[in-house]
This record gives structure tokens, sequence and C-alpha cells, in this order.
């Protein structure tokens, strides 16, 4: 199943920042210098917390915004935000909420023929046909054509908006947080969709989300963001049995467990991410980071060699041992006792 | 607090028989709850897990008296201290929530006054209830600020809700609901809307605070793992009813109902990256015109015909572990 790595980036963006100006004349650094490259035929996923600038990397990448500085690059070719209707076709998104990013008023069956005729991706009389392949594609029957949004259930509806981005048959799909509004017995049945597609028609895809073991179920490749920074880039399995960043470190050791689990050893990591208005010198991390040394808050630290297709932003990474015991992937029955 | 409660033990809060349904324009009612029956044991921390429309939250909100408009408890009683929560008046409920009941909702920002600063609506819980002067209770507030562990206590409690991130607008939440000790503490998926290193934070916070003030904890979630890391005993809900209930650890290691089972098949566990994810089939039954039999069936695998007739009630599967599939030793095989 694991897609075939050529080393053909089918997208990458080159030292990005997006900057928002703020009152008062401070800037708020959303991204500060990411370069992440998108191979053809992967799922890459984007991991990171709240504010640490994933949803504005999926933006820029979609065209919906610009940077304030750094390059994109589709098929090694510079692209800006004004795309021409080929390229605009090419990188789809996907949304987390489908019921806002679907038309309440228009039946599904208008709404997929609109894409179809604006992008005149099949003449006319040949519409009805191509819809009812787009419908077996997202695993939907043909049925559903001529019903209103508010008539599904929540991964219907994902799936409705999955044939939308599907319909102009673009090579790059971004997802941004697709499964986290569903319920959980949902869930798998849109992962496994990612999944067929990808098998399908080939698509390399951006996959971000929260939800380290969803990530993990579905992708490739992670890279992990922390407030505008990629602080580790690696493979699926890499990343998750030896992480070489202290954050991404506490990341896993965060993820709440099936299994029992030790609830009065301190807490992986303290504090919050501090405000990307004011960001702390040297690396971002070191107010949280717990080896921290003094050259940490003096030199930013860039995304290094430390492995095989893993990278990672830290000068001490590869030397750190994971600081929690629950790091540890089986953990012994009954710590937890009430 | 390691000793097991028997559950001979009168509990701090047992919910009888209760249904909770809402009126539709035809007369008819769709039931959000269907007769569930369960105990919260002093000092127990209680799961009520299920997917949306299962009717947990529901639960939790006619026990604190707080369900929305139109919805209704049509039966049944929830006994909290040899008083009926259900039908008692307005004043003595007040009387009830606060210091011996609260309530720790998902979304601080829209639970805590935007108009006043935090240290002051910790405090008027225990002016009012215990109380204590305005220095007191102010002092109070600090401490229970500093427990939450939010650094530099006294400067925090001057702070409005606004200027406080996520993760601490929660954890005075914690402290405001823990601040005149109560036996319970109702939680409303209280760590759904925080990041994922800082939910850690807040769930070990919430039971060592729990721990150290003898308070039980009922639980809703829809997340499995929080259940685990959080509670010791637990009821699965689908729609509207319980499915099954037991110890967590029991029922994690040996699901003894179907939809249990199936829920655990399609949930991604971190520790177990290769195996693969089954979803569930179908849809949730609708609520008002639910199915005669069990709930699940329509979705269930093992279903078969008197599946679809009767009712399904809670029988025991061992001690203190019950199971609504009338088939489960068919199924699972026996008492083991």
């Amino acid at each position: 199943m694991r897609a075939t790595n050529t080393n053909d980036a089918v997208l990458a963006v080159e030292g990005i920042a997006k900057h928002y100006g703020h009152r008062l004349g401070s800037t708020l650094r959303a991204l500060d210098g990411v370069d992440l490259t998108l191979q053809r035929g992967e799922i890459l996923g984007l991991v990171g917390e709240s504010g640490s600038g994933k949803s504005t990397l999926a933006k820029i990448l979609a065209g919906s915004t610009g940077q304030t500085t750094g390059r994109v690059l589709y098929d090694g070719n510079e692209i800006t935000t004004r795309r021409g209707s080929a390229m605009r076709r090419r990188i789809q998104m996907v949304f987390q909420d489908p019921y806002s990013s679907l038309n309440p008023r228009m039946r599904v069956r208008s709404a997929l023929a609109e894409v179809l005729r604006v992008h005149r991706i099949v003449p006319r009389n040949e519409i009805d046909q191509e819809l009812a392949r787009l419908m077996s594609l997202v695993g939907l029957d043909e049925g559903a054509l001529d019903a209103y949004p508010s008539q599904f259930s929540g991964g219907q509806r994902q799936r409705i908006a999955i044939a939308r981005a599907l319909a102009v048959r673009p090579e790059v799909l971004i997802a941004d947080e697709p499964v986290s509004a569903l319920d959980v017995s949902v869930q798998a049945t849109i992962l496994d969709l990612f999944r067929s597609l990808r098998a399908e028609l080939g698509l390399s895809m951006l996959f971000i989300a929260h939800n380290l073991a969803v990530v993990q179920h579905l992708v490739d490749r992670i890279a992990v963001m922390y407030l505008g920074r990629i602080v580790e880039v690696a493979k699926t399995e890499a990343l998750f049995t030896s992480p070489q960043h202290p954050y991404t470190q506490a990341l896993i050791a965060s993820v709440p467990r099936m299994r029992p689990r030790d609830l009065e050893q301190p807490a992986a990591l303290e504090g919050e991410p501090p405000s990307p208005i004011d960001l702390p010198s040297g690396c971002r991390f070191h107010p949280r980071c717990a080896h921290a040394q003094p050259s940490c808050l003096a030199e930013d630290p860039a995304l290094e060699q430390v492995g095989e297709d893993h990278t990672a932003a830290c000068r001490y990474a590869g030397r750190l041992q994971p600081r929690s015991i629950d790091h540890q992937r089986s953990t012994s029955e009954g710590l937890f006792v009430v | 607090m390691a000793v097991a409660v028997p559950e001979t033990a009168e509990p701090l809060l047992s919910v009888q028989h209760l249904s909770i349904g809402l009126p539709r324009r035809d007369g008819s009612w769709a039931l959000l709850v269907r007769d569930i029956s369960f105990d919260v044991h002093a000092g127990v921390r209680y799961g009520l897990v299920g997917e949306s429309g299962s009717g947990k939250s529901m639960t939790l909100k006619a026990i604190a008296g707080l369900l929305p408009r139109g919805v209704a408890v049509m039966e049944g009683e929830a006994w909290f201290e040899g008083e009926d929560l259900l039908t008692m008046p307005a004043h003595r409920r007040r009387r009830i929530m606060g210091p011996r009941m609260a309530m720790i909702f998902q979304e601080p920002m829209t639970a805590l006054n935007p108009t006043m600063r935090v240290g002051k609506q910790i405090a008027e819980g225990p002016r009012r209830h215990l109380g204590l002067s305005k220095q007191a209770a102010d002092e109070l507030a600090i401490e229970m600020i500093r427990r939450t562990g939010i650094p530099d206590p006294a400067r925090r409690a001057r702070a409005y809700p606004h200027e406080l991130s996520g993760g601490l607008r929660q954890r005075v939440m914690i402290a405001m609901a823990l601040s005149c000790k109560p036996a319970l503490v109702l939680c409303d998926e209280p760590t759904t809307a925080l990041d994922v290193t800082v939910q850690d934070q807040v769930l070990r916070l919430l039971a060592q605070l729990c721990e150290e003030m003898g308070s039980a904890l009922t639980f809703v979630t829809h997340d499995l793992a929080v259940i685990s890391q959080t509670c010791s005993r637990l009821s699965v809900m689908y729609a509207g009813r319980i499915m099954e209930k037991g110890g967590v650890r029991e029922v994690y290691r040996a699901p003894r109902h179907p939809y249990t089972e199936a829920l655990f098949q399609s949930a991604p566990d971190f520790d177990e990256p290769h195996r693969d994810l089954v979803p569930i089939p179908g849809l949730p039954p609708s609520l008002t015109n639910p199915p005669p039999g069990c709930p699940f069936a329509p979705r269930c695998r093992y279903a078969v015909e008197a599946c679809n007739a009767g009712p399904k009630p809670l029988t025991r599967v061992r001690e203190g572990h019950l199971s609504a599939c009338d088939r489960v030793g068919q199924i699972f095989g026996g008492d083991s």
C-alpha cells in the first residue's frame, strides 16, 4: 500500500513565511520559514497544536491566501495566488466541517454539476454519467444526487465534499481536519476512502490533523509543526518509534491511551505555546523544553538530517531520551487505581 | 482511595429509569434517553461514553437541571444524598449546586462571566455557600488557582476570562467547580476543545484534585482513550440507552456487547498502529421511531431475528459487569 517514493516532488514550499500586521506595529508570525515537500502519490500528515500554522500553510498551498515571503513550487515551477483555471483545478481542498462548506440550498446534483460545467470537465451530455462515476468513487448511492446536504449524516456529507473536490480531477488533495467532526465509528470509513482514492487515482495528499492516533493510521510521512515552524519530519513509523525533537516526544507522550496510564506522573509538557506575536528568542520551544540549554536561548536551530528521511530542528536531537515513561508503547496493567 | 467501594453501599448519585424526551409538532415525543439507570458511588470516577446522539450529554444535563428549553424529563429519578434532583424545587437545587455538586463545561469561555474577574467568580461560591468573609473567599480563590497549577495566582485572579488561554480558562473552571469541595463533579467533555498537550495537563489535574478532595466524577465524553485515563467505571450509551456497564479495565479488556466491541474496533488506538480500523456500517436508529428490540440490531454483525423484538434489559455478565445483549453468551462465549 505504501507509495513508491521516487523523490518526485509534486508540491513544495521554500522558506514560506506569513506575517499578519497587528496593532501597534507588532507582527503575528503565523508561519516563519517553512520548507516542506509533498511527494507524488504520498499522503503527508501535518500535525501540531492550534496556532502552529498548519491551516495557514494549507491556505497558502491552495492559493486562497498569499505568503509574505518564500516560494510555492508545483512540479518545480513557482506558482502564486493568481492561478489559472488549470492550476486551480490541480490542487483541491476538503474542510473540517462539511456542512458549512456545502450550499444547504443546492441539491448535490446541481452543486456538483456546476463544478463540472464551470471547469468544462466533460461535455454537457456526459455530465450525468460523470456524476454517477463521482458518487461511486466516494462510495455513495446515485440516489444521493437528488438530496440536499441537510438530509445526510456527517460522514455522508464529508463524502459529498470529497466528491466535489474530486470533480475537477485534481492531482493534489489538501484535507484540513477532515475527520475531526465525525463520530469514531464513521471516521474509519473516511480514512478508508482517502486510502482507496490514493490507490485508484494516484492522488497526492496533505492530511492535516491534530489527532495523532488518526494520522498514524493513514499517512506515509509526518511533519510536526510548532509556532509557525516545522520541527520534525519523518516517516510515520520512525516518527512514532524514535521521535527526535523534544516537542514531538512530548506530543506523543500526551496522547490519551486506551491502556491504563499513571496520571500521578507530571504531564509531559508544562504550559501552553507562547503567543506568535511575541516569539521567544533562539529555539522557540525552549521555554517549555525540559532539556533546554543556555545555547537554546541564543541559537534558532534549522531542520537537520538526523536519520534516513528524518530531519529535526533541535541542536540536541539524537542525544535526548524521552523524559516520560509513558512514551514506551507497552504499559503495564493496573498502574492507575481508583 | 484504592479501596473498591462495595456495590451495596448507598450510592452518592443514583439515576433510576431516566427517560428524556423532546415534544414534536404532531404531539408525539422523540426519546433522547430511554430508561437508563446507573449509580455513582462516593469518590468514584464514572464515565458515560457514546457517540453523538447517544444521550450522554442530555443525561448529564438532566442531573444538573440544565436541560435545554423544550427538552423534558419524562420519567425517572435521580437520587443525590437522599433527595430526588429531578423533582426538587429550584431554590433547593441552588443550595446543592456548588457546595455538593458542581459542573465543568466543554467551552469555558461561554460558561465564565466575561465581565467579572476570575478570582471574584471563584470566590462567589465559597462566600455564598460556605459563609466565608469577602477576604477569606478571595484568599481561597487564589489558593484554588494556585492548586490548579497556574503560575502567579494572585495576578491571574485579577484577570478577565478573555485574557486567559483556553487551557487556563479550563483550569479556572476546575478551580471554581472544586472551590466548595463538592461531593460530585459533573464534566461535559471538559477537554475536547483543548490541544493534546494541554488536555493531558488538565486530565491529570482533574484526577489529582478530585482525589485530594474525595470528590466523585461523572464524566461525559466521546473519547474512549480519555475515559480510560480518567474513570474507573463506565456506561456505554447508544441511541439513548445503556448498552454495557462495568469497570473500565474489564470492559476495555473484554467488551461484552457487540456495540462496545464494534466501537473499539472502529477507534484508532495509538498503541496499535497496525490494527485495521473497522467502521460500523449504517446509521444510528431514528429517535422518534426506535426499533422495538435492540437499537443496535440493524447494524450488528451478530444480529438474529430475535434481536428485533422484545425489551433488552441489562443482564449480569459477571460481578459488576452488565450487558444489554441477550445473546452475550453465544457471541462472547460464556462467562469468561
